[in-house]
């Protein structure tokens, strides 16, 4: 008996049996990758759209990503169970057919990511631990997790980034052919660029990825070329700018295709990294694989920034910052008043607004305010600073 | 003149009414004028704030609390865990509270313990991100209305909050304290009928839910997954439960997405029952039941046997 012929005869026994078998329709062009790039100098091809697993509903959606020719994985013990969904999909996999890119760290919470303090010991046992969950003897890239996020002070960030434990313990699982490359992601918000600038000069790093789009972080393009210059890989994430408006299009073209077309428009830029949850957010991201920014990409950004862009202080310009006389902080100020305002920490906003040397109240008693027009991105400086300090002092 | 006379009142109450208006202007605005503290307050909301503070002991046998307990909601939770931050809101994460602890007589250079309590909104969602977190063979602990225990710390739900206690020194009282804090919540322990819903076919694995585009499939949501293994076989019931013209509709759309997708399936009918057997490329080959209310589908290494012994356990509960 054949095996459908049981089933229909068990699952239905008492009525008239109809089992239609139905084929599916040839269906129409699905959009696939279409470019791949080497990451630096690692001999490695990366899809110029890949995937982020920080959302990744299933291991079906990893081999939907492959079927679709995206070959770059990134994931982290915590991502919940990506690297579980992973190992779940390596059996359908052709192992040496993919990048798999995991991160020095721990399932658990906060801090998770490992630091200066931890030993080579521990991790050795977070690759390892990743590689047991994802059921392969090595992984591509292991990068030391979101440097600039755990201290706001450069030394502290920079000693987690050389620690001697750390690349005691990636010399030995590269000896061991468990980890071929090292990395390292920032998205800031500290000293993003100084520490990727650093990690790049060290000589240690085969590829960085950066928190990178068409609206933040304007001396990363700096750090960009030294890597290409030195062939270190850059992998762009965060390339949406917090798609706050995902409405905005033009013609049918649509935001996040447009954010992407302009990130990769950068040669130093090898691919980018988006988490995929959905087979329509592979259909969306993918129709950006190997297309040229055009025109219309840059009037739907426009139309992005001219609706959230004069809000948006680009940390790290330092364009006014260098035209006050009177030495305010205006980045890490309006930094500030983004906690108070956007991320509700107002207390914390306060205190640390009350530790800076000089405050924008000396804005309203300037006379020559030359910060203003100075700003790149036409923001109001010292309009903006007045109202960051109505915020964050206490009258 | 019987119609006249409720006429007659109503106008009288107009006029009461438009004479008075002055007087209560007058009121309001000296009252407006009147200093209330309890106007003043922070966009995220003390009162929702201090419900989550009042979770944290100041001190619990050897371990004082650190600092005062530290909030993200949703534009900041990635500062916290960056990554998985879009995971814990799509999931319906509202607010997350966080508390460090040292050991009494040490030094504060970092902490021993961390309590995070997370606002998830819902029961469901609380135990959405448990499952998620859980990961593979977690030791299960009778706290709050379920949690597991790691060699990092204890994780467990009660009503809408998800609490992770987090060890960073050895020998701490960690039972005791989450045990302590779980007293401290005062939520009913939801209860979630889908659960007496899945068949009995085996050793139960795991159990989770998915809130939104369950395997990428965006028109499946609410689901609520649970593994087994039956013969050293893993096999995945997924059940969704709505409104029959929901599951309904439901069921079509898995039908509109099997023929735009290429994915062949053949459709065995009888009386009020209808058995889906899917031929994926993604997910292996795999069988849907829509069942009046719900829908249910098996997924991974089940035989024929499993299939009819669960519609048949399925058919049964559904009576």
């Amino acid at each position: 008996m054949k095996r459908r012929d049981f089933l229909k005869a068990s699952f239905i026994t008492t009525a008239a049996i109809a089992g239609t078998p139905f084929t599916a329709e040839s269906k129409s062009e699905t959009p696939k990758v279409k470019k791949y790039q080497e990451i630096g100098k690692t001999g490695l091809k990366m899809s110029d759209i890949s995937c982020g697993t920080g959302g990744l509903p299933s291991s079906s959606m990893v081999l939907r990503a492959i079927d679709r020719g995206i070959n770059y994985f990134d994931t982290a013990p915590d991502y919940g169970p990506s690297e579980k969904y992973i190992g779940q999909a390596m059996k359908k996999i052709q192992r040496d057919k993919i990048i798999i890119a995991s991160k020095f760290c721990t399932p658990y919470s906060y801090p998770s990511h490992l630091t200066s303090g931890n030993s080579k010991k521990e991790y050795i046992k977070a690759a390892e631990d990743s590689l047991l969950k994802m059921k392969t003897d090595y992984m591509d890239f292991c990068l030391i997790h979101a440097i600039g996020e755990q201290s706001m002070s450069l030394e502290d960030e920079k000693k987690r980034l050389l620690s001697e434990e750390m690349l005691s313990a990636f010399h030995d699982l590269k000896k061991a052919g468990k980890v071929r490359f090292l990395g390292v992601t920032s998205h800031g918000p500290n000293n993003l660029e100084e520490l990727l600038m650093t990690a790049v000069k060290s000589g240690h790093f085969d590829m960085i990825m950066p928190s990178f789009n068409f609206m933040k972080f304007p001396k990363i393009p700096e750090v960009m070329k030294e890597a290409k210059k030195r062939g270190v890989g850059v992998i762009a994430m965060k390339t949406l700018a917090g798609a706050r408006d995902t409405g905005i299009e033009d013609n049918g073209e649509t935001f996040a295709p447009a954010a992407f077309k302009w990130v990769l428009k950068h040669p130093e830029v090898n691919g980018l990294v988006i988490t995929i949850k959905s087979i329509s957010n592979l259909d969306l991201y993918l129709s950006a694989s190997g297309q040229k920014f055009t025109a219309a990409d840059e009037k739907i950004l426009e139309r992005y920034a001219n609706n959230f862009g004069n809000e948006y202080c680009r940390t790290g310009c330092n364009e006014c910052e260098v035209q006050c006389r009177e030495g305010v902080a205006i980045a890490t100020t309006l930094r500030y008043q983004m906690y108070f305002r956007d991320y509700g920490q107002e207390k914390k906003a306060i205190k640390y607004y009350a530790k800076l040397e000089t405050k924008a109240d000396k804005c309203s008693s300037c006379e020559n305010k030359t910060c203003d027009g100075s700003c790149p991105y036409g923001l109001p400086v010292s309009a903006l600073l007045g109202e960051a300090h109505d915020d964050l002092t206490i009258v | 003149m019987e119609n006249n006379a409720p006429i007659a009142v109503s106008n009288m109450s107009r006029i009461i009414l438009i004479s008075l208006l002055p007087v209560i202007a007058i009121i309001i605005y000296f009252e407006g004028q009147s200093y209330d503290p309890a106007l003043i307050q922070f966009k995220s909301g003390e009162t929702g704030q201090e419900i989550e503070a009042s979770f944290f002991p100041d001190e619990f046998e050897t371990l004082n609390r650190a600092g005062q307990p530290r909030t993200y909601n949703r534009e900041n939770l990635y500062e916290y865990i960056n990554g998985h931050a879009e995971f814990f809101i799509k999931s319906g994460f509202l607010k997350l509270t966080v508390t460090d602890y040292i050991q009494k007589g040490s030094t504060p250079n970092q902490p021993d313990a961390v309590v995070d309590i997370y606002d998830m909104g819902k029961a469901i969602h609380a135990f959405g991100i448990l499952s998620d977190e859980a990961g593979e063979n977690p030791l299960d602990l009778q706290i709050g209305s379920m949690g597991f225990k790691t060699s990092q710390g204890i994780n467990f739900i009660k009503g809408k909050y998800y609490i992770k206690v987090t060890a960073y020194s050895d020998n701490l009282p960690l039972d005791s304290f989450a045990r302590g804090i779980d007293d401290k919540i005062k939520q009913d322990p939801d209860t979630f009928p889908v659960f007496s819903r899945f068949p009995d076919i085996g050793e139960v694995l795991s159990t989770r839910y998915i809130k939104e585009a369950y395997r990428g499939l965006e028109f499946v949501n609410n689901v609520v997954e649970r593994e087994y293994k039956i013969n050293n076989n893993i096999i995945r019931i997924f059940i969704v439960m709505d409104e029959e013209s929901v599951i309904d509709k439901l069921t079509v759309s898995f039908v509109d997405y099997f023929h735009q997708s290429e994915i062949n399936y053949t459709k065995i009918d009888s009386t009020g029952k209808t058995l889906y057997i899917v031929n994926d490329p993604y997910e292996g080959d795999w069988y849907m039941l829509p069942m009046g209310n719900s829908l249910l589908g098996i997924f991974g290494e089940a035989n024929d046997s499993v299939v009819n012994a669960v519609a048949a356990m399925e058919e049964q509960s559904g009576k």
